[in-house]
């Protein structure tokens, strides 16, 4: 019985901790559907970029808080040269050919990926290896650390969106995108900003979470699932419906681990989704 | 200070705008009036850039405007007003009036003295200013459409029907706005509006329109002594 | 003066593909025989999309896992039940129909976008079931179940000639099947649906009740194609419940043009037989595919067969 609550008291904090991390690439998604009216199926490859970026850098400089800083950047401007070299031309048009455009440069790039840098995956060894003992159990310091950097993050996001200028425009230009246009605010520069925070803040999440489950090229795809359902549980492009619907499915996949193969927790997940469609087919917080 | 010459504008394959044309001078208070659905908003949408022409031209300070992106437009001192208010209804009344201002280089002392002087305009503003906008009355989000206008001192202020839908007072405060907007002559005024009062009162130009086109221009005084012509347009 | 495709091209045509695909057996290498099989049963999964996706705007990336339930209830009734051919192919139809109906119960209740995550999610957790029931589905490894002298009707067992011309005549009557139901009656609320639900549901129609009768429809011929692409392998394995099935099957709808009932088949033929020319040069094919499916949705969103209409009704 000791055993199994000192089981429960570290997977609710994994799962608060995996909580966190998916709060960061749902949130990127939930914020460019929520502006831009795009459903991004390649957000799980920017996540997996940053991983493997981390990991080339590392062969040259192995710091990885220089990673932290340095990929993030590097994948944003591409996220923000891929929307406008390829996306511009679907961005007017249905929601399904933004889907499959951005799902086919998912493609492309996990493809190219592989083609750089083979089939085998990467291993990057974590900053922190020291373990600390909770409740006669180890735990990674490693992990506490995921949820310090996601948390401000997020933390960072609200207040960027709260308090500057831009997080203004992007405010205004989510709710009514017209009438942001003609107040005159550029919609090409925030739809710029908000892909490029978009897929930063996935592309850190891909970083923190690579000495963990390794770097290989599917894993943005294996991800993106469950920040689908985080978003469409939370709300269609609600923020605060993101977050919290990452920490619940965070904690779902992590205490539902202890009980059933992990497998079966993401159908879990799954019948929570659809209980949640039952009550509240808007989600738990309806858009922004 | 804005010319319109002979735009045509559709939507979808609908021929709204039919070889339009008017100006509204430096100062000056014009208004467009007709009956419903004759192409009035979109006359002003086109100006603004939200339904570009498909021909023809417009010109604001001699610069060409059409075919710019809304924004740029905007930027340049234009100010819209829309039939449908449409203010941030998650942003508060004073992020509301922000959204144009940042967009300005304005030092945070001018941000401060165009608020107050924009509150003078319409003081029931004045206590709401940290509730989101979706929290105001129909009346208040008029207001608040208005006055996020013209907080960022527009040099050209285009209203589309500012006072459809208020109440007998609020109209007459709008309406007091514009006299004093007239009477400080800095801003020019393109005004869309049924209110044939209103119009009569304020307006310098008329231009009437029927089914996409200009069918009549003349001076509200010209249009007060003439009765018929208001009889035949409007069927007033 | 509308300039179209006169008739007697379009018999030509119709005449020339029908004798080929009749004549194919005979003429062409297994490899090839095989490879029009595929086309067909992928051509007719993808026309069964179509029926929801083209028709009501409904974007289902869910499909597979009604495909690969039907391929699976096929395998089960040979293997667990002793079933033979007719009885595989109506339990297979039929099971088929049952997931459309739980899928399209949950996700007929939302729109848009919020669809598309629904089916999604609903077809990860159908893989994943497959993956790990290892005691009911084989797992990883699948269901084998050799269909060779599977007796179809008295005197005539299931070997590759008779299974070819089982699937072209079972394709082709799906095909025309499909066709009059999106032109009847109901195809037509079907098609008002999409332009205009709202006003289908003032003027008095149960708007969610044709959806869902549309899925379970829908997915009634995604288990036909399901229990065909069994007996194709005499196989079956999570790989045919997977995502990447179910979005190949949207790619090929979109790529021949969801208008008709034509495109969905004409795109699944393109698309294979791209893939197969590509395959031989290189094995990263699917970083061409991705770039295909740009373009296409960048400067051909109508498809193929949209382009072609398009070019021939010129007014």
């Amino acid at each position: 019985m000791e055993q199994l609550w000192t089981q429960l008291a570290l997977q609710s904090i994994n799962g608060f901790v995996l909580g966190m991390n998916l709060a960061l690439i749902a949130s990127g998604l939930a914020l460019i559907f929520g502006v831009m009216d795009v459903v991004n199926f390649a957000h799980g490859e920017f996540y997996m970029l940053g991983a493997y970026l981390t990991w080339l850098i590392m062969q040259f400089i192995p710091s990885f808080a220089l990673n932290l800083v340095v990929a993030p950047i590097i994948v944003s401007a591409l996220g923000i040269v891929i929307l406008y070299a390829l996306l511009k031309s679907v961005l007017g048009k249905k929601a399904i050919y933004t889907l499959l455009a951005t799902y086919g440069i998912g493609m492309a790039l996990r493809e190219l990926v592989l083609i750089f840098f083979g089939g085998t995956s990467k291993s990057i060894q974590p900053p922190i290896e020291t373990k600390i003992t909770i409740l006669t159990m180890e735990y990674s310091l490693y992990r506490f650390f995921i949820l310090i950097c996601s948390l401000l993050v997020i933390v960072g996001l609200w207040l960027f969106l709260k308090k500057s200028k831009y997080g203004l425009w992007i405010r205004a230009t989510a709710q009514d995108h017209e009438m942001a246009a003609a107040i005159g605010i550029s919609r090409p520069l925030i739809y710029a900003i908000v892909f490029g925070v978009g897929s930063g803040m996935a592309s850190i999440a891909g970083i923190l979470m690579a000495p963990l489950t390794t770097v290989y090229h599917t894993m943005g795809i294996d991800i993106l699932l469950l920040a689908f359902i985080i978003v469409v549980v939370g709300g269609m492009g609600s923020l605060k419906g993101a977050l919290i619907a990452s920490l619940l499915i965070g904690e779902v996949q992590a205490v539902g681990s202890i009980f059933i193969k992990p497998t079966y927790a993401f159908i879990l997940c799954q019948i929570l989704l659809m209980v949640i469609l039952l009550v509240r087919p808007q989600g738990i917080l309806e858009k922004r | 200070m804005l010319k319109v010459k002979n735009i045509h504008t559709y939507y979808g394959k609908s021929h709204i705008l039919d070889d339009v044309s008017f100006e509204v001078r430096k100062g000056t208070l014009v208004s467009l009036i007709g009956r419903n659905g004759v192409g009035k908003s979109t006359a002003v949408k086109s100006i603004i850039g939200l339904t570009p022409p498909s021909e023809g031209s417009i010109t604001f300070k001699d610069k060409e405007i059409t075919g710019l992106p809304a924004y740029h437009i905007a930027k340049m001192g234009l100010a819209y007003v829309p039939e449908d208010r449409r203010i941030f209804p998650e942003l508060t009344v004073f992020e509301n009036l922000m959204t144009g201002m940042s967009v300005k280089k304005y030092t945070p002392a001018e941000r401060e003295t165009n608020i107050e002087e924009v509150l003078t305009y319409f003081p029931s503003l004045g206590p709401r200013l940290n509730q989101n906008g979706d929290t105001l009355s129909g009346g208040e989000q008029q207001m608040l459409a208005f006055a996020r206008a013209l907080v960022v001192d527009p040099v050209l202020l285009l209203l589309d029907e500012p006072m459809e839908g208020l109440m007998p007072v609020l109209v007459s405060s709008l309406e007091e706005v514009l006299k004093s907007l007239k009477a400080k002559a800095k801003t020019s005024i393109l005004m869309v509006e049924q209110n044939t009062e209103v119009v009569l009162s304020v307006s310098d130009n008329i231009y009437i329109m029927e089914k996409g086109k200009i069918k009549y221009e003349g001076r509200s005084d010209d249009l007060r002594q003439n009765n018929s012509v208001l009889a035949k347009y409007l069927g007033v | 003066m509308k300039k179209r495709l006169p008739i007697l091209v379009k018999v030509l045509i119709a005449s020339a593909l029908v004798s080929f695909f009749l004549f194919a057996p005979k003429l062409l290498s297994t490899f090839y025989v095989y490879f029009l099989m595929e086309i067909m049963i992928w051509g007719l999964l993808a026309m069964s999309l179509n029926l929801i996706l083209g028709y009501l705007n409904l974007v289902s990336f869910g499909h597979a896992a009604i495909f690969g339930s039907g391929a699976y209830a096929a395998a089960f009734t040979m293997t667990l039940l002793g079933g033979g051919f007719w009885q595989a192919l109506g339990v297979g139809i039929v099971a088929a129909a049952l997931v459309a109906w739980l899928i399209g119960f949950f996700s007929t209740r939302v729109g848009g976008i919020a669809y598309i995550m629904v089916t999604l999610i609903f077809c990860f957790s159908v893989f994943l079931l497959a993956m790990s029931a290892t005691e009911i589905t084989g797992g990883e490894n699948g269901i084998y179940s050799s269909v060779k002298g599977l007796e179809v009707i008295r005197g005539l067992s299931l070997d590759r000639k008779p299974l070819y011309y089982v699937v072209f005549i079972l394709t082709a009557l799906s095909f025309f099947l499909l066709r009059r139901i999106v032109n009847s009656p109901f195809g037509r609320v079907l098609i008002a649906i999409r332009e205009n639900e709202e006003r289908v549901r003032f003027m008095g129609y149960r708007v969610k009740n044709f959806k869902l009768f549309a899925s379970i429809l829908s997915g009634a011929f995604a288990g036909l194609a399901g229990v065909l692409y069994f007996f194709m392998n005499s196989f079956v394995s999570p790989e045919a419940v997977g995502l990447p099935l179910s979005t190949e099957v949207v790619v090929w709808c979109l790529v021949g043009g969801t208008g008709t009932m034509l495109g969905p088949i004409v795109g699944t033929a393109l698309m294979l037989v791209i893939i197969q020319i590509i395959s031989t040069y290189t094995k990263f094919y699917l970083l061409f595919v991705g770039i295909i499916l740009v373009l296409v949705v960048a400067f051909m969103p109508e498809g193929v067969v949209g382009f072609m209409k398009n070019k021939f009704s010129k007014e």
